[in-house]
């Protein structure tokens, strides 16, 4: 198997329109409702992804520094057992989140309700930064190269399974985004 | 002096004659893009802002599959146009990837302009009506030829008409294009 960058691009600027297409154009009591006070609003789903993000960027800017460029077109998909396990158990079924996970503390989004714009436009800047990085890498020889996750310091994945594992995250929270706003208008 | 005024008598040009206004309005609203190889020109799920016309290089169009394959659409070359026209249009997010897949030059016009040079040059939508004429026309020959045509036949069809340079990219793009497998491509180009 090889790594499809484009396909990994694609979805990412899938996830970035439907950021800018439906979130960006929300009132600021809608982006703020919560249905209770233990669950997120979609503005903090925006910043707990703004953090994992900013966690991850100086990684990637520094595994990529380190892999040479490469003419070839075609890269072998590489994957680790608990990589593709991650991917796995965040992917959402059918469009649904089966189960809900807990996030760490340090990713406990921390906004002022004062500065909606700020979060979303910081949402675009990190994207357009994490879509950078991917097509960097798709030049360079990525082979056995591998970054640190957030998942603990010796837990190391290789760089397009951090691409895949970070997309199908946001994709969770985006269909967690939808489930707030349908609870919100019903 | 630009080097790249040809592209619109070879274009507009057809079909109109351009006036000085026109001329100084063309010549203010396109703007130089240079690509390196493998660049993008346009990424699949993003909004196209430009048309393009392609001063040189090899550029492929092509969607990704849902098995991730990559579709070859169609290529754009020195002198044609280029861009994916129909999310520069509706401003929709694209559906395919615009490719360079040689170092490229191009001159883009942004969608402002594009809707203001046929509102202050109203006689440039005779290039504009033969424009889409010859996507339409180009496409349904195409597909004729995808359903009809052996793949010998596709072949000999395609290096008839397509301009040289085309023969100078990755094989496998072309026959993607052609809709056959890069072995089979080989073959009936060793044999031609």
């Amino acid at each position: 198997m090889e790594v499809n960058f484009e396909k990994l691009l694609q979805s990412s600027n899938e996830q970035k329109h439907f950021i800018e297409k439906e979130v960006a154009t929300l009132p600021s009591e809608v982006i703020n409702w919560k249905e209770s006070k233990s669950v997120w609003s979609v503005l903090e789903v925006v910043s707990h992804l703004n953090q994992v993000y900013e966690l991850y960027t100086p990684n990637f800017i520094k595994a990529l520094d380190s892999a040479p460029q490469s003419g070839n077109e075609a890269q072998k998909k590489q994957s680790t057992i608990l990589g593709k396990l991650s991917v796995y158990s965040m992917k959402p079924k059918s469009g649904k989140r089966k189960y809900k996970m807990t996030t760490f503390k340090f990713f406990e989004p921390s906004i002022s309700a004062a500065a909606p714009n700020e979060t979303v436009e910081r949402f675009i800047i990190n994207k357009d930064q994490f879509n950078g990085f991917i097509k960097q890498a798709r030049t360079c020889d990525l082979t056995g190269i591998k970054m640190p996750t957030a998942l603990g310091k010796r837990v190391k994945f290789f760089i397009p399974e951090i691409f895949e594992f970070l997309l199908t995250h946001e994709e969770r929270h985006l269909v967690q985004i939808q489930e707030i706003l349908d609870k919100h208008r019903s | 002096m630009t080097n790249y005024k040809h592209l619109f008598d070879d274009n507009f040009g057809r079909y109109t004659n351009i006036s000085k206004e026109a001329y100084d309005y063309l010549l203010r609203v396109f703007q130089v893009r240079e690509l390196k190889q493998r660049e993008f020109l346009t990424e699949a799920g993003s909004v196209e802002r430009y048309f393009y016309f392609v001063i040189s290089g090899v550029q492929a169009m092509y969607v990704i599959s849902n098995k991730g394959e990559k579709v070859v659409l169609g290529f754009s070359y020195d002198g044609s146009p280029s861009g994916v026209y129909d999310s520069f249009i509706h401003e929709t997010p694209s559906n395919y990837f615009m490719e360079a897949l040689t170092p490229s030059k191009l001159i883009a016009i942004n969608k402002q302009h594009y809707n203001e040079l046929f509102e202050r040059f109203p006689e440039f939508k005779d290039w504009r009506i033969n424009f889409m004429e010859t996507i339409l026309f180009g496409r349904a020959k195409r597909e004729v030829e995808m359903v009809t045509l052996t793949a010998k036949e596709r072949f000999d069809a395609f290096t008839a008409r397509c301009p040289q340079q085309l023969l100078t990219i990755p094989q496998k793009y072309i026959a993607s294009y052609l809709n056959m497998t890069p072995e089979t491509f080989s073959r009936m180009r060793a044999k031609m």
